[in-house]
């Protein structure tokens, strides 16, 4: 049981609250606002500058949403963060990724079949979340080695900082797991 | 080799069959779910691609994204425009030359088959001379051949069958966002000229219609003149004739005078104000007084709500209206009366204009509003058959609707929306 109220729509009053979330049914194709969001709707302008916040790192940019949702499986595994692993899986299958390819993710990420451009990415983006003083030269290098710009690099970092930051935040809160 | 040997070793082979299976079977999975992964990649570059209508943005998309598709050096674009060609480098190295198909002999074979390649290990194209492994899909467009993809890598033998069909469906992709962003530029040019044209058309309109006046005055004063200095002296069929061309140098300048308006329409500002609609339906009247009077026309005017447009334009509806409905009284009318009323609506506010004329037979209502439609083909009624059009086009402009009902023999009502006033803001009309 999540320590904060999760605001469902007819709840609502906020005129802000209430254009998120339609942003949120709209954008984010999951069909329903996931309790991370509902759990920010009393406080509209931090929800707000939430959704904004994943929006411009998530569904904007460069890199497919598809390798972002996978840094956010690894960061989330490795934070054995319940909450964010599960909607993470859920949207990357919503995309389309097969079942197998996410257990392997999760089980045995080594041994996962990604191309080795995709695994590189990933294990750049959990070295971010996980350990960012160890980030050497050499990890970006890594990252240009396999053709990502500096924007592309950019993107990775802002997409670790991001589902730290979330699950940072879920775990605090015990926020319960979407019926999804 | 005992019994027991001979016993374990079927089941030793069953077991290595079995563990043989396992790993193709694994082998396999793991290269569909591979596939998986692609493909999910694959409809999110598709979407993207699809989403824009602009050459260079969809070649960006390309450029960024492909990569996480296909691994490659370089990726190239040719596109065949008009009767020219141009390939353009989206990623790596080296920048394009001119395309000259007789140095690249891959692309020729693309572009005349029109069928994709692999090239496993190194290249006829001096272009891509330093990749040894690409692949190079046809794009197509409804008329043909279009253009073409190519992915190429330093690596040999670094393509398989696998890679070409995802490339191949990349390049299904990109052909349809190539065709729309195409065919949406060409409506734009299109739209450009039709817009150029119609402008020209306007100006002509405007500068005919101007310099006519001038002469007709000139022809109208001579008229005048020539009947008070020479009444005495003609026979009065002379006077008659000379009065007639008179009277047709007015109906004349009465239609230059439309034409000027609709020029004027296509061609004023956009601000709006809060409009007292009483006042102008009363200036309207105003200018047919003398009309109403002679023909004996009852005029009852009930409370009008305000509107949101431009008092002069509102005014020259009215004006129309009430022209139209003087025109077309009737002279056996018994009964002669024009009704102007106004409701507020939800998000409109409407008004009437009717009358107990002749009515207007219901195959003539469908083009009443069209440029050159004259209600009715009646004799000694002056016009060209403009007022309406001018009427529908500033109601257009002014964001309301019109409409007509009548019954022939029995009397007309014209009707017409427009904002209300509250809709209004700082002289602009909110959305």
């Amino acid at each position: 049981m999540a320590t904060v109220a999760l605001l469902e729509k007819e709840q609502l009053t906020d005129p802000i609250a209430l254009r998120v979330y339609e942003e949120i049914l709209n954008e984010l194709g999951f069909g329903i606002v996931p309790n991370v969001f509902k759990s920010m709707a009393n406080r509209p302008k931090f929800l707000e500058a939430n959704w904004n916040h994943f929006r411009s790192t998530i569904l904007q940019g460069d890199i497919p949403r598809t390798l972002k949702e996978m840094v956010g499986v690894a960061i989330s595994q490795a934070n054995k963060s319940e909450y964010a692993l599960k909607v993470h899986l859920h949207g990357l299958s919503a995309l389309g990724m097969s079942e197998e390819v996410l257990q392997a993710l999760v089980s045995n990420f080594d041994a996962c079949p990604l191309p080795e451009r995709e695994k590189t990415m990933i294990r750049f983006g959990l070295k971010i979340a996980t350990q960012p003083l160890t980030v050497t030269e050499a990890d970006y290098e890594s990252l240009r080695k396999i053709g990502l710009d500096d924007d592309e690099i950019f993107e990775v970092v802002a997409t670790a900082h991001l589902f730290t930051g979330i699950n940072q935040y879920t775990d605090a809160i015990k926020l319960e797991i979407d019926a999804l | 080799m005992s019994d027991g040997d001979t016993a374990a070793l079927p089941r030793q082979l069953e077991a290595l069959d079995r563990e043989q299976l396992l790993q193709t079977s694994r082998k396999l999975l793991a290269e569909a779910d591979a596939l998986s992964s692609r493909i999910s990649v694959l409809n999110e570059i598709g979407l993207a691609i699809n989403e824009s209508l602009d050459l260079e943005r969809i070649e960006h998309v390309i450029a960024k994204k492909a990569k996480w598709l296909l691994d490659f050096d370089h990726c190239s674009v040719c596109l065949k425009e008009d009767d020219d060609w141009r390939i353009k480098t989206l990623f790596g190295g080296p920048e394009p030359e001119t395309l000259d198909l007789g140095k690249m002999p891959n692309l020729a074979q693309v572009i005349y088959t029109p069928r994709p390649v692999i090239i496993k290990a190194g290249s006829e194209s001096t272009f891509l001379k330093d990749y040894a492994s690409q692949i190079i899909i046809p794009l197509m467009a409804e008329s043909g051949f279009m253009g073409a993809i190519c992915f190429a890598t330093t690596e040999s033998n670094r393509y398989t069958r696998d890679d070409l069909r995802i490339g191949h469906m990349l390049a299904l992709q990109l052909s349809s966002a190539i065709r729309n962003a195409r065919n949406f530029a060409e409506l734009q040019v299109t739209q450009a000229e039709l817009k150029m044209r119609v402008e020209e058309l306007d100006a002509y309109g405007h500068t005919i219609a101007h310099d006519l006046k001038g002469p007709l005055g000139n022809v109208k004063l001579r008229a005048e003149m020539f009947s008070m200095k020479f009444r005495e002296q003609v026979p009065e069929a002379a006077t008659k004739l000379v009065a007639g061309i008179g009277q047709s140098a007015d109906q004349m300048t009465q239609m230059v005078n439309q034409l000027l308006t609709l020029a004027k329409l296509r061609t004023g500002d956009e601000q709006f104000t809060p409009v007292n609609v009483r006042k102008v339906v009363d200036a309207a009247l105003e200018r047919y007084s003398h009309l109403v009077e002679t023909k004996g026309i009852h005029v009852e005017v009930s409370e009008l709500p305000d509107a949101c447009g431009q008092a002069q334009w509102i005014e020259e509806i009215f004006a129309n209206l009430i022209s139209n409905a003087i025109k077309y009284m009737g002279q056996e009318n018994a009964t002669p009366s024009i009704t102007i009323t106004g409701t507020s609506q939800p998000a409109a506010v409407r008004y009437e204009v009717r009358d107990t004329g002749i009515g207007i037979k219901p195959e003539a209502q469908g083009s009443l509003f069209e440029m050159f439609s004259r209600v009715h083909e009646v004799p000694d009624i002056e016009g060209i058959g403009l007022g309406l059009s001018i009427v529908s086009r500033i109601i257009t402009r002014l964001r309301g609707e019109i409409g007509v009902e009548s019954t022939y023999g029995e009397g007309t009502t014209f009707w017409f929306t427009l904002p209300p006033a509250t809709t209004c803001v700082e002289g602009e009309l909110s959305p």
